[in-house]
């Protein structure tokens, strides 16, 4: 078990931690993560991009104050860059300087048995854990007082990349043939992102907790706005949590993603627009729409889905 | 409640939702964890230890709202009023409880005792349990009761639709109809109007306890069962002759052939990649140890890529063989993530390119447009081969599958088969599926002889399982 922390002993705790952290979430989530940390399981998230999976990972970092470590998954990722290296120049070095050595080291020795035998007295340390270059995930393992591992977009990297995670996941620990098994000194909460754009495999799913973080309802994205954006006016807030919501429903290339309402709710404080109206719409539109098309398809459609807001 | 869970994931299972055993455990764990007494904690607990895909959230949501509930039968309405026994404040708030509480129904054990009690049912009227259950107007009770009997016959082992009318029986005799019915008898027999009143009171709520009993046992029916006998149909349907298949079917097979590919594509998206065991690939070890003073530290092994066929599906779409090109089509588009590059062609006595009817429209109905537009007129291969060739010759190259669906029946025209051998030299592979058996072919007006000359592999295809195969085997190949 984890040592038992006071942040962590009840659902609604973890809630109101994460709101104080601006990372207004619902019960889903926050019992996703109590589980996380009382079953030592790792937590797949899934959803559509920009709904806060990524965010997640750092609000529980910033709320249990530990380390976040982050492994940005993508096509061609390997052990070699997500494990461990070995420190080669180093090791180069190492060696020179063993030659350099040779000659002290066996002088005077009495055949090749001899000088087989004083060879493994002087110490082998060509494999060791001096000179192991640790990456992020051997990185997690080592942190004493544990920490927030976050592998993101792991649906970019390969699939042999998944069977690599599976001896993390499921034990928190890592084998080096050369040196043997690290163990975690804490288990680190690990969180990995996906976007869905392939199928994770079973073996992995298996292993983990899974969340699906969906595109949030009219209320829960008024308090996320109010939360992120605070000098935003009660009425303007409403007014574009509205049309949002009223885009989401449209058969777009892109849907708008809660940041991307955050940020066009920073885009119109800046503006200093204190309503929606069509040209404020119709100059901003970019900001939340990323496809010509999309902007075209909405543009047409302006006056019916901002007529229907007013009351 | 242990056992609940694990009946639960029976009921996941059931419903296409893969749950290993150590999933099992974890979800035991969870609900230790967080307890029972949460209904919507319990809910998001177990979604995120078993559900794990949007696909299977929605699956578990349905079995959680129908495993997870006590369903209070609405109580027959006019008789509500006559008995003095009743108070409707009572029902309301036990309604309430009964949605929060999961598996309460456990704990009381009112049918087991009572089902020892007397049977005599002569002096007092209303003398067996199950009489004084019905008359108590309790809807939580008689919910309660019902879910003991459901367990004590073991309703959730029903497994095909002809049990139901046996499971809901036995399970009315479990909650003691027989003496239900002896002190009815008794009742008539009596001379007191009164009681012949209360014996018909009693008929009427024995038949509404029937209904009861038979919605519930459909219920599980549906919950427990239905699924294992669609199963079957499944592995009958993979088998059997597409063109002798029923219209009544056709749904079905679409479901059948989503999942095939579904199948197929978990299968081969995972390798690009085949690694030749032991080959060093030098050029490129040399040049990524160039930084360690040329010492060879990181070795590199030769590959080659998996291909990713370009698929030329030729179809034709007259008569019976539309059938045919109808799945296939299906199949071809519904591996979209692993064939990216499929181009279709549908004629009977033309023929043309259809594959911007697939991109702009959801299967199905491009199917059937395409059917609509192509399938007039007779075959003519001949045809066929001369309009394929001069509308894509030049795009065919050596990583090109071309994929000829017909039964070769060209109404004694011209077959062109030097044609289809210009195509043969040209592409990686020429596959030709047959709905025909090869008995067959060659017989009548069938060219197919002449034609599988110049096929790198001519088969007969007319069965789901035969299409799966070939199209697996499409996606092994390496180049």
């Amino acid at each position: 078990m984890h040592t038992v922390s006071p942040l962590m002993t009840s659902i609604e705790d973890i809630q109101r931690g994460f709101d104080a952290q601006g990372y207004i979430c619902n019960t889903q989530i926050a019992t996703a993560i109590y589980l996380a940390w009382h079953l030592h399981k790792p937590i797949l998230v899934e959803g559509p991009p920009g709904v806060g999976k990524t965010e997640l990972a750092k609000t529980v970092a910033h709320y249990l104050s530990l380390p976040l470590i982050r492994l940005q998954c993508y096509e061609g990722l390997d052990e070699s860059k997500a494990l461990y290296e070995w420190k080669y120049g180093k090791q180069l070095l190492y060696t020179q300087v063993l030659k350099e050595k040779l000659g002290d080291i066996l002088n005077g020795a009495q055949g090749l048995k001899e000088s087989m035998s004083r060879l493994h007295n002087f110490g082998d340390v060509f494999y060791s854990p001096e000179f192991i270059e640790p990456r992020p995930l051997l990185k997690a393992m080592q942190e004493p007082n544990g920490s927030v591992l976050l592998i993101d977009e792991l649906d970019k990297a390969d699939y042999e990349f998944e069977s690599l995670l599976l001896e993390i996941l499921s034990d928190y620990q890592i084998s080096v043939p050369e040196i043997g098994t690290i163990v975690a000194q804490k288990k680190p909460i690990v969180i990995l992102t996906s976007n869905n754009t392939r199928e994770i495999s079973d073996a992995l799913k298996r292993r983990c907790l899974h969340l699906y973080i969906p595109f949030p309802d009219a209320a829960l994205e008024q308090r996320i706005i109010e939360s992120r954006v605070p000098e935003l006016g009660i009425q303007l807030r409403e007014q574009l949590v509205d049309f949002i919501q009223q885009i989401r429903q449209r058969d777009l290339k892109k849907l708008p993603a809660v940041s991307e309402t955050i940020d066009w709710a920073r885009t119109l404080l800046l503006l200093h627009a204190d309503t929606l109206d069509r040209d404020i719409v119709h100059n901003t539109l970019n900001v939340i729409l990323k496809f010509q098309d999309d902007i075209e398809n909405i543009e047409a459609e302006l006056p019916s889905l901002l007529a229907k807001k007013r009351p | 409640m242990d056992r609940k869970l694990i009946d639960f994931i029976r009921v996941l299972r059931n419903a296409d939702v893969r749950v290993s055993t150590s999933e099992s455990i974890d979800a035991m764990h969870a609900a230790t964890l967080l307890g029972y007494h949460n209904r919507e904690l319990l809910k998001q607990a177990l979604s995120s230890t078993l559900a794990k895909s949007e696909a299977e959230k929605e699956s578990f949501n349905y079995c959680f709202e129908n495993f997870f509930s006590v369903e209070t039968p609405s109580l027959p309405k006019d008789s509500v009023e006559q008995w003095p026994t009743d108070n409707k404040n009572n029902l309301s708030a036990s309604d309430d409880i009964s949605r929060e509480t999961i598996g309460d129904n456990t704990t009381t054990s009112e049918p087991d005792k009572s089902l020892q009690s007397d049977t005599s049912g002569h002096s007092p009227p209303i003398e067996t349990s199950l009489a004084n259950l019905l008359m108590a107007n309790n809807a939580n009770d008689i919910a309660i009761a019902m879910a003991q009997a459901g367990e004590a016959i073991e309703v959730n082992n029903m497994r095909v639709f002809t049990q139901k009318g046996p499971y809901s029986w036995r399970m009315l005799k479990q909650m003691g109809m027989d003496e239900l019915q002896e002190t009815i008898h008794a009742l008539e027999k009596n001379e007191d109007p009164a009681q012949h009143r209360i014996a018909h009171e009693l008929t009427e709520r024995l038949n509404w306890l029937r209904e009861q009993v038979r919605d519930f046992v459909e219920k599980k029916y549906l919950l427990f069962a239905s699924q294992s006998g669609q199963k079957l149909r499944e592995e009958v349907l993979k088998k059997a002759r597409l063109s002798s298949l029923d219209r009544l079917y056709h749904r079905d097979m679409q479901l059948l052939v989503k999942k095939m590919a579904q199948k197929l594509a978990s299968q081969h998206a995972r390798r690009k990649r085949v690694f030749k065991k032991g080959q060093l690939n030098a050029g490129r070890t040399i040049a990524r140890n160039i930084s360690n003073d040329g010492i060879m530290f990181d070795t590199h092994w030769k590959s080659k890529r998996r291909d990713r066929p370009k698929v030329f599906a030729i179809c034709d779409v007259s008569g019976s063989v539309a059938l045919y090109s109808r799945f296939l089509l299906m199949l071809l588009y519904s591996l979209h993530e692993v064939l990216p590059k499929v181009r279709a062609f549908a004629f009977s006595n033309t023929l043309g390119e259809v594959s911007n009817v697939f991109t702009q429209y959801p299967i199905e109905k491009a199917i059937e447009l395409v059917n609509a537009q192509w399938s007039m007129g007779s075959t003519d291969y001949g045809q066929a081969l001369e309009d394929f060739s001069s509308l894509c010759l030049d795009s065919i190259d050596n990583h090109s599958t071309i994929i000829i669906l017909g039964d070769a029946r060209n109404n004694y025209g011209d077959a062109k088969a030097q044609l289809l051998k210009t195509l043969y030299e040209r592409s990686q592979r020429v596959i030709w599926i047959n709905p025909e058996s090869k008995s067959m072919w060659g017989g009548g007006d069938s060219e197919m002889p002449r034609y599988a000359a110049y096929c790198h592999d001519a088969n007969p295809c007319n069965t789901l399982g035969q299409l799966e195969h070939i199209v697996g085997r499409l996606l092994r190949q390496t180049s």
